[in-house]
């Protein structure tokens, strides 16, 4: 197994190299814990002041660590197993004798988050892909596992920590330096230099080392406010943790118990001085919610995501230009190009072209040129893909990760770079050649009409999906892409409706399995992956039940435990007073 | 496809092993995490160009339920294959 640190010391300084070989992004592996284990502990303070990590990848800091762990997770003794030399590592840099720092270009994920919540000074480049993401509950239903229970909230208090850890709140550099993840957020072009001058800075001083309360950052103004209770920053305690639960209480019932868990887990950690919380954050209750909410399945998330996009690029390797890629953006409203304005990509060049009404996109190594129409759902009238060399289409407005690209079978080759470029920004596409039917529009069409003919049954049809777990109101969906809006969320009120009606559910999951088959038979659709990421990015098909077409062609719905959730959740009064889990029973 | 034997699957997967994880050395034995490399990208990757190579769907995220993952080797790979080939024809 390849290290992930190629370590080095220059001028009592040890550098953290990250490179992964053989993977475009840095992953925390069993052997990168075996890296920092053998180096802590024997370090020696006399001839190291100080440990500084980086990353020599484009894009990734540190994107979490291996998620095949997760899968090897099938009993409480599986967790201590696999986890227990990472926790350890973990645990040797948050002890460190000597200051560490933590300098972040790139995606800062899951577990490469709470890795920057054991250092002492964390620094940042201002680029838009270095970004801080909490992804362990959202995307994999898992509880997190390496400190961020308790290291979070003394660092951000307790609020931000639920946005980042319960709610899945992504930062960039600037927003986390508000908040006081980060402690400096430096231009991606001095980032290096920059960095330098902070660690040669902070030897030449005392060389202070974190006090572990994080108390003493006074250099920061967002501390000054704290001062006997660090984490917990609310005037109306009570009323505050009541918001959360009816925040919780509108999530579908697959999400909510662990939601609740982990809320909880903080809220408690945040109240304990540093050392107990520390002490009392167990992994008894990650593994209970863990094999109730088969979290598993819940991981299969990644793979239909990836395979998705190589499906599109061919590889899973990020290609760029030998020059990486240049793309020009015209002065205009177009939302697009606000967002590749703000866009600094470490990798790839933006730059303004004369006023058009088109974007272009160059590769720089190939020398050759696209043009790139974008479509916003209302300008559908226009939409003729072969007046265009590329056009990328977006069926939803604002906020959207779905993004359809057109374009003629010989520039699909020409694409690949920038379809990367698409799913660095966080987009997942689908690339339609030859064609001039949008996937979406086809798929919404259908769904369109199926919901005319039965929406005398609307809110029950809405509340057992609901039950199901999608985790977006599917009517409000498709009301918002006749309108061109983005308001997914279920509405309090709709929690009112108690009646559930499974077999038009299942009608309405036939329908759309049916038409997906057909898609990906006509080719429109080029693999299953394909239809699952469809339904998981637009619908809010939850990633617990793993990929859609599978879930409905094994009918899988008569071996979940829905059933007995259901009946369940429509019996308990929903008490805000018992809500509070006790985590450690949890099951 | 036609069904292939063992030796044939084993062959085919080791050559687009030892292109997608950029291996010098494949043996059936070979460990697919400790000593291959195969990661969650990996899989993702190994799962299209199987599906590619042999005709057959081959969500190989499936075959990390039936056991450690950490002791699957290219033989696992090979009786997944063959099982899906088999349910196929």
């Amino acid at each position: 197994m390849s290290d992930l640190f190629d370590i080095s010391i220059r001028k009592e300084v040890a550098y953290f190299e990250m490179n992964l070989k053989g993977s475009s992004v840095n992953v925390f592996t069993r052997r990168a814990a075996e890296q920092i284990i053998e180096f802590f502990e024997t370090l020696d303070p006399k001839k190291v002041k100080m440990v500084v990590f980086k990353s020599s990848k484009h894009f990734s800091f540190l994107n979490g660590a291996e998620l095949v762990m997760t899968k090897a997770i099938k009993s409480f003794e599986d967790i201590k197993h696999y986890t227990d030399k990472t926790r350890r590592a973990y645990e040797c840099v948050a002890q460190s004798p000597v200051p560490t720092v933590a300098a972040v270009a790139g995606n800062c994920f899951g577990c490469g988050m709470e890795f920057i919540l054991t250092c002492d000074y964390r620094l940042a480049s201002h680029s838009f892909d270095t970004q801080f993401y909490l992804t362990e509950l959202i995307d994999y239903y898992l509880l997190p596992l390496f400190g961020s229970s308790f290291r979070l909230a003394p660092l951000v208090g307790l609020t931000e920590a639920v946005d980042m850890l319960v709610f899945g709140k992504k930062l960039h550099s600037q927003e986390a330096w508000e908040i006081g993840l980060i402690d400096r957020v430096i231009s991606q072009d001095y980032f290096e230099a920059d960095v330098e001058a902070f660690i040669q800075q902070l030897t030449k001083s005392l060389c202070i080392k974190r006090h572990q309360d994080y108390i003493s950052k006074l250099s920061h103004p967002h501390f000054q406010k704290y001062k006997d209770n660090p984490a917990v920053d609310i005037s109306d305690i009570k009323a505050y943790k009541n918001l959360i639960h009816q925040e919780i209480d509108k999530l579908p019932p697959l999400r909510q118990q662990l939601h609740r868990v982990c809320f909880t887990q903080l809220y408690k950690n945040s109240l304990l001085p540093y050392e107990q919380a520390k002490q009392e954050d167990t992994v008894s209750s990650t593994f209970s919610t863990l094999s109730t909410i088969s979290s598993r399945e819940a991981t299969n998330f990644f793979f239909q995501k990836e395979m998705a996009r190589i499906v599109e690029t061919g590889s899973s390797k990020r290609e760029w230009g030998e020059q990486g890629i240049q793309i020009c953006i015209c002065e205009n409203s177009n939302p697009f190009c606000e967002i590749l304005s703000h866009a600094f990509v470490q990798g790839v060049e933006i730059q303004k072209a004369s006023r058009s009404h088109k974007a272009s996109f160059s590769v720089k190594a190939d020398q050759k040129h696209l043009l790139v129409k974008v479509i916003w759902g209302k300008e559908k009238s226009e939409f003729k893909s072969r007046h265009m060399d590329v056009v990328l289409y977006f069926p939803f407005k604002d906020n959207t990760n779905y993004v359809e690209v057109f374009c003629a079978e010989n520039k699909v080759k020409l694409l690949k770079p920038f379809l990367s470029f698409l799913h660095l920004m966080g987009w997942m596409s689908v690339t339609v050649v030859d064609r001039e039917e949008s996937p979406v529009d086809r798929l919404c069409l259908k769904l369109a009409e199926f919901l005319d003919k039965t929406s005398a049954k609307q809110a029950v049809l809405e509340k057992t999906l609901w039950m199901i777990g999608f985790e977006k109101n599917i009517s409000l969906v498709i009301m918002n892409w006749r309108h061109n809006k983005n308001n997914h969320d279920y509405e309090a009120n709709f929690l009112n409706t108690r009646s559930l009606n499974y077999e038009l559910a299942l009608e309405c999951l036939d329908l759309m399995y049916q038409h997906l088959q057909k898609e990906l038979k006509q080719k429109v659709l080029k693999h299953e992956s394909q239809a699952n990421m469809l339904m998981q990015m637009v619908f809010g098909f939850p990633t617990a039940l793993g990929g859609f077409m599978e879930y409905v062609k094994a009918k899988k719905w008569l071996s979940t435990p829905i059933l007995d959730a259901e009946i369940k959740l429509l019996e308990t009064p929903r008490d805000q007073e018992t809500r509070d889990v006790n985590y450690d029973q949890a099951s | 496809m036609k069904n292939l034997g063992r030796d044939d699957i084993y062959n085919r997967i080791s050559r687009n092993i030892k292109e997608v994880c950029e291996v010098q050395v494949v043996t059936p034995e070979s460990k697919l995490s400790t000593e291959l490399g195969v990661d969650s990208l990996k899989i993702a990757e190994l799962s299209i160009v199987f599906e590619n190579e042999f005709g057959v769907s081959c969500f190989l995220p499936d075959l990390l339920n039936t056991e450690s993952p950490y002791n699957l080797t290219v033989n696992s790979l090979v009786t997944f294959v063959e099982d899906r080939m088999r349910d196929a024809s």
